[in-house]
């Protein structure tokens, strides 16, 4: 009913929301604009986190050794960077210093490989009787009739 | 305030660092490219605050430094060619299963 005090109060409360100080609004109108932008900064990290993931996303997962290298980082840092925040050229000293790394990593690479494959090699040749021939104990049972057994037999 | 930045500000700008580190998870960010990448949102952000922020979020166990392999850290690396990544709790608090009242808004 219009005339009771209930009504009278909530038509009164409607009217102050109305007659908001400028202050007020000025401030709804500042988070208003804020959460707008955050929405939209959202939604960009949404799109770089799917193209990261599409990127380097088996990547990290199968390699966790990679998460410490340098090329590894400096890569997803660019990309992040720059597709967050929509700048889409690379200056110069950013691409020769990426290149520079990357080229690194490789010889980094290629050494950690082939001490891998030498470290292979001595493991195989140690094998057995270490520093002795292969067939040295068939020698050996040659010779003396007894067989030949290395101290950690 | 601290320096010039209301309670308001410093906590959003905390939340977006994490946000930030939340998408290269299990990768890290430059300072510098985290910097960069706040100021589309606050562009009147100083390379400062975000150290402040930075160390900040380190002391509180949300974001750990990374040297990346093959760099030797002796303490000269500056602090905009720094990587840092999130912890585990800092990706629990990014992630919203844990809750800190002084990052909150």
């Amino acid at each position: 009913m219009a005339g009771t005090p209930t009504a009278r109060k909530s038509s009164k409360a409607r009217a102050t929301a109305r007659q908001k100080p400028a202050c007020a609004r000025q401030r709804d109108g500042h988070a208003d604009r804020w959460n707008q932008q955050v929405h939209a900064h959202r939604r960009r990290q949404a799109s770089v986190a799917a193209v990261l993931d599409q990127t380097f996303g088996r990547l990290a997962v199968c390699s966790p050794d990679l998460w410490e290298r340098r090329a590894y980082l400096m890569l997803v840092g660019l990309v992040y960077e720059r597709l967050a925040t929509g700048e889409d050229e690379i200056p110069t000293d950013e691409l020769v210093a990426l290149a520079k790394i990357l080229a690194e990593n490789r010889r980094a690479d290629a050494r950690t490989h082939e001490n891998h494959r030498a470290k292979k090699a001595d493991d195989t040749t140690a094998s057995g009787t270490g520093e002795l021939p292969d067939r040295f104990g068939d020698i050996v049972r040659q010779v003396y009739g007894t067989s030949f057994q290395t101290s950690d037999a | 305030m601290a320096n010039g930045r209301d309670t308001r500000q410093i906590k959003r700008i905390r939340n977006e660092i994490l946000v930030a580190l939340k998408v290269v998870y299990p990768a890290a960010l430059q300072a510098r490219q985290l910097t960069r990448s706040l100021l589309v949102l606050f562009p009147t952000l100083e390379f400062d605050h975000v150290k402040r922020d930075l160390h900040y979020l380190k002391e509180k166990g949300y974001v750990e430094r990374v040297i990346a392999d093959p760099d030797n850290d002796n303490g000269l690396t500056p602090w905009r060619r720094r990587w840092f990544r999130l912890t585990t709790a800092g990706m629990e608090l990014a992630d919203r299963c844990i809750q800190d009242p002084a990052l909150e808004e």
